[in-house]
């Protein structure tokens, strides 16, 4: 008890430290649960919307890009007599308001819902059968309907597409499980007809839900019913196949929370190293009292834990917090790269909260066990104390070195090996981090050898004093250097990682983006009739030269999503998919002629496809292979994209609609004068919407920067966690030479002198910190870039330096090594030189 | 010697260190016996070797060379783990800096040894009370170290090096940073210590003023022990 109560004193004797310190932890912990909580309840407004309407589905029939005739439906279950059949009709509508706010249709058979509608999930009062016997008939949440500011009952006008509906709101839901509530908030259910009408259509399902035995022989038999162009798939595939979606999004962000709690423990490990360097003669005299080293080792490990404990249950309020924020901008990335989904609180999950618990506890304990160790074996003799442990620091250097060439070859090793695992990267780029970490000692001798001269010229005896403070308390000195330098390479790596990655798509959307003007429907729903005629009208202006249509379709099936681009196109606007591999002459060929395919980067990636490898797709007429003739760079979807003709299209699928076209004009013509003229003229009342290229490229820059939104914070709080460290640090070892101070103060240097001696010093290691990070900081871009990236999203980037990175880091370094002396440079400079002399 | 009365026996003890890629021998084949209730200073000039010696019979370091018994037990032979414990048990420590431990108050410093061998809580306060009381002290009892002078600190420290009741304390230097008035004092607190504290006393001191109070003076030079002056 006595021995944890030193402990306890020394964290409480140095405040500052104590709390700059649990700062760290307090960030680091807030933004892995934050993240956590977000990524998990994005995920979870996912499954949710799935299961609850599926309730104890096991399998899904599936169709086209046109989903299931309705009649399939009637034959299971009335002809074949099978039970447990749901349809379900889904899709996205606009509020009639003009407010541009979406609910989700979703079309139920009342009757033979499992359990939405069942009595136990919502509260008394309401009877499924009035969605059948009011034409129109919808409910939503009461909750929903109160957000809306609408009456129930009450009449409610939804838009899809171009066409305007009302319908009845003749109940409110309230339901009793408010983890189903939460997936329903932005749903508005009525029974098939009512939906197919809504959606525009009639006498087609978007799937039909199944409840199944574990019935081989039975689910083979359903199979065998099934007509060309559908498909039965396990709920769990289908679910998996979703979520595989956005994993590596989820991950990454995930790798780089954890990346925020490294840095923390980092500088856990820098303030505890510190604290027992600094109280080495202490250790040494409880050791001689009789402290044996496991009870040494267990009071550092105890005074981490306490700064541990107080600091994850901050952090854990603190996450809680700001996963709020978090999850608006986790759930706005995921609806403008994924799907839609609206999810508007956070799920805080106390299996979630436990392990962000551990893993605080656990990085502090981790952080501990060095230091702990170092303590444990501290000599009782005391006439060993600081010099010769200098001495030791100084002849590690050595040793420090062949460690650092040793991690450095585990790291490029580990990244080296063909491998597609994430996890395995993240190892490697640590493995390299811990390699330079081991190396600082050694750099930082060079650059303050390096730099020594020109601060004897600028500054005369201080600077030369000041750089030889930095080797001479090398112990010290190296491990915060080394931390600051960790810390701001990471946000130098983000940065550049961003850079590149935006500059890469700038350069790609010049290229792919390449008609004059673009017209859209603006809900993203296939264009009807009379859009088509205007389309026709539009194809025959004189300004137009050149068009092009698109259609974009999901395809579910076993392996996931395919997403295809259906595009009618002439060989010039061919070139707009850059290929990556493949001749353009001879892929425009197999394309528009032979039925070839050509797949987006990711997809190649994801997919294990090269250039003359064929894919399967499930055509109307069951399932078809096509050949691949090109890899095109595309950065428009991580999951990538199979892009056909449209001859090629017609030919196995009997959709003719699309959703998009690009208009090339002559030369000469006008394209703002043009696209005034469609704004005004030909389009309003339609559903259809016109736009530049420079418009759209904008606007996918807009929804590139809202993307990384959320990395731009993990960095700036990573910035935060390593800044506040530092200062710790450089705040310790700067307090803990008072006395060698006061004998510089009794000799003769003048409160300004110490002030200046004290602030070039902790300067000339936020400076060289600074000049470490640089190329740490290229290194963790460059693994950013060509590891995690490309193995997350298969996309491949060019690397784009920009010196502004540079030199920001090298300031934000400087700076907080500068602003870090100042505190200890003003006690030290204020106190009387007795004073210090007498106590220490 | 009576053997029943042998507290510390030093046989043939060497210790050198590497100093600048070259062995510097400290001791040399030092042969030494103590008896319980002793007060015994060595007596040797700055850099003779006092601390080391002292260090080697506090079991805090181990000689290169030769054997270390104390109390009937060869401490030389016991690994690190046990040297503590024994450390722990049986010796008490007096430095001439005081190293008192900074953050705990002078009770606390008491108590940590007594608490160290397991002592009853309410017991070791007492034990603290009582040598608190007898020493003056009683008053600083919740005071914390840099608050107290020299000599109240170095009071604390003999206290501190007593409370368990060793069988041998090691003072190295111990009035070496005080001022006349508060050495003498001192001194006659270490003086008491074979009588009121049935423990044996080693001193190392440069002092002849030290080396007049003790029962038997040692004098440490060139690496040998010897009872007379060179």
């Amino acid at each position: 008890m006595i021995l944890l109560r030193t402990g306890l004193r020394n964290l409480l004797w140095r405040p500052w430290q104590s709390t700059l310190s649990i700062i760290g932890i307090v960030i680091g912990v807030a933004v892995v649960l934050a993240i956590d909580i977000a990524n998990d309840s994005a995920r979870r407004a996912f499954q949710f919307a799935n299961n609850v309407v599926a309730g104890h589905t096991t399998h899904h029939i599936i169709g086209g890009p046109r989903g299931l005739d309705e009649d399939l439906y009637r034959r299971l279950r009335v002809e074949k007599a099978i039970r447990g059949t749901v349809p379900v009709v889904e899709g996205h509508v606009q509020l009639g308001d003009g407010s541009g706010r979406r609910l989700q249709v979703l079309g139920i058979d009342p009757m033979a819902d499992p359990m939405l509608l069942a009595g136990e999930q919502s509260t008394a009062g309401w009877n499924p059968v009035q969605l059948l016997s009011t034409r129109d008939a919808a409910v939503l949440l009461d909750s929903t309907a109160e957000r809306l500011g609408l009456q129930i009952p009450s009449t409610l006008d939804v838009r899809y597409g171009k066409v305007r509906r009302q319908v009845r709101l003749v109940a409110g839901l309230n339901l009793i499980d408010e983890l189903i509530a939460t997936s329903l908030r932005s749903v508005l259910i009525t029974d098939i007809s009512t939906a197919q009408e809504i959606l525009d259509s009639v006498g087609r399902l978007t799937r039909i839900d199944l409840e199944l035995p574990d019935d081989r022989d039975k689910i083979a038999w359903l199979r065998s019913l099934l007509p060309e162009g559908t498909e039965l798939m396990s709920s769990a595939a289908r679910g998996s196949a979703v979520q595989q979606m956005t994993r590596a999004f989820h991950t990454n962000l995930t790798a780089l929370s954890l990346l925020a709690l490294v840095v923390g423990t980092f500088l856990i490990y820098n303030t505890l190293t510190i604290s027992v360097l600094q109280r080495h003669r202490q250790l040494a005299i409880l050791r001689t009292l009789g402290v044996s080293n496991a009870q040494l080792f267990a009071l550092v490990v105890g005074e981490a834990m306490v700064l541990g404990i107080i600091g994850v249950i901050g952090g854990v309020g603190l996450g809680i917090a700001l996963s709020e924020w978090l999850l608006r901008l986790v759930i706005r990335t995921i609806n403008d790269l994924y799907f839609a989904r609206e999810v508007q609180h956070v799920t805080v999950m106390a299996g979630g909260v436990s392990k962000v618990v551990l893993l605080g506890l656990g990085a502090t304990l981790v952080a501990a066990v060095a230091p702990a160790f170092e303590a444990s074996r501290v000599p009782p003799q005391l006439s060993y104390i600081r010099s010769g442990y200098e001495t030791r620091a100084g002849e590690s250097i050595t040793r420090l070195l062949w460690g650092a060439v040793i991690f450095s070859a585990l790291g490029a090793i580990v990244l080296m090996l063909p491998s597609r695992s994430l996890v395995l990267g993240f190892a490697g780029i640590f493995l390299i981090l811990f390699a330079f970490v081991l190396l600082t000692p050694w750099l930082l001798v060079k650059i303050v050898k390096l730099i020594q001269p020109l601060l004897y010229l600028v500054l005369g005896l201080i600077g030369h004093t000041a750089a030889r403070g930095v080797t001479a308390t090398l112990s010290r000195t190296r491990i915060a250097v080394a931390a600051l330098a960790v810390a701001v390479s990471t946000t130098v790596g983000v940065a550049v990682m961003i850079t590149s990655f935006r500059g890469t798509v700038e350069i790609w959307l010049a290229s792919y983006l390449r008609a004059d003007i673009y017209l859209s429907t603006i809900d993203g729903s296939p264009v009807n009739r009379s859009e088509a005629a205007l389309f026709e009208a539009i194809k025959y202006l004189p300004e137009v030269g050149a068009v092009s249509t698109g259609r974009r379709v999901t395809l579910e099936g076993q392996t996931g999503r395919t997403q295809l681009f259906v595009v009618d196109l002439e060989r010039q606007a061919f070139d707009n998919f850059q290929l990556k591999h493949g001749d353009p002459e001879q892929a425009w060929v197999q394309f528009s002629r032979r039925g070839a395919v050509i797949v987006s980067e990711p997809y190649a990636y994801h997919n294990n496809r090269k250039v003359g490898d064929t894919l399967r797709l499930r055509t109307d007429q069951g399932e078809r292979m096509f050949k691949i003739a090109g890899v095109y760079f595309d950065y428009g979807s991580d999951r990538g994209v199979v892009t056909l003709h449209r001859s090629t299209y017609s030919r196995y699928w009997n959709d003719p609609a699309f959703t998009s076209f690009a208009l090339y004009l002559k030369p000469g013509a006008d394209p703002v004068k043009l696209l005034r003229k469609l704004e005004t003229e030909m389009l309003p009342g339609t559903n259809l919407r016109a736009r530049s290229s420079r418009v759209l490229r904008d606007l996918s820059l807009r929804i590139f920067d809202r993307t990384f939104a959320v990395t731009n914070v993990l960095r700036l709080l990573a910035v935060i966690i390593a800044v506040t460290g530092i200062l710790s640090a450089l705040m310790s070892i700067q307090l803990e030479r008072g006395k060698e101070f006061a004998i510089l103060r009794a000799n003769g240097f003048t409160p300004r002198q110490l002030w200046a001696l004290v602030t070039t010093e902790t300067g000339i290691m936020g400076f060289a910190a600074g000049v470490l990070a640089l190329p740490l900081g290229l290194f963790m871009a460059g693994a950013l870039i060509m590891i995690i990236n490309r193995r997350s999203f298969g996309w491949t980037m060019q690397l784009v330096l920009t010196p502004e990175h540079f030199i920001h880091a090298v300031v934000l370094a400087a700076s907080a090594g500068l602003i870090a002396g100042m505190y200890p440079a003003l006690r030290i400079a204020r106190r009387p030189p007795c004073f210090a002399l007498r106590h220490e | 010697m009576d053997d029943q009365n042998l507290l510390v026996k030093l046989d043939a003890v060497s210790k050198s260190y590497r100093d600048a890629a070259r062995d510097r021998m400290v001791l040399s084949g030092v042969d030494a016996m103590i008896e319980s209730g002793q007060f015994v200073a060595v007596h040797g000039r700055s850099g003779s070797g006092k601390s080391t010696l002292l260090n080697l019979i506090g079991g805090i370091d181990l000689p290169s060379d030769g054997e270390i018994w104390i109390d009937g037990q060869e401490i030389t032979a016991l690994s690190e783990h046990r040297r503590t414990l024994f450390r722990r048990r049986h010796i008490g420590f007096v430095f001439q800096f005081f190293h008192l431990i900074p953050t705990l108050t002078v009770t606390e410093n008491l108590l940590l040894n007594l608490e160290l061998n397991g002592i009853d809580r309410v017991a070791a306060k007492n034990r603290v009370r009582e040598l608190l009381s007898n020493l003056g002290l009683l008053e600083r009892r919740n005071t914390f170290p840099d608050q107290l002078s020299g000599g109240e600190q170095q009071r604390v420290a003999i206290a501190r090096a007593v409370a368990h009741r060793p069988s041998l304390v090691l003072a190295d230097e111990p009035t070496g940073n005080l001022d006349c008035e508060t050495e003498r004092d001192v001194l006659q607190l270490l003086r008491d210590m074979p009588v009121t504290h049935r423990a044996a006393v080693i001193t190392a001191t440069h002092s002849n003023d030290v080396a007049a109070c003790a029962d038997r003076v040692l004098y440490l030079q060139d690496g040998k022990l010897s009872d007379k002056p060179a």
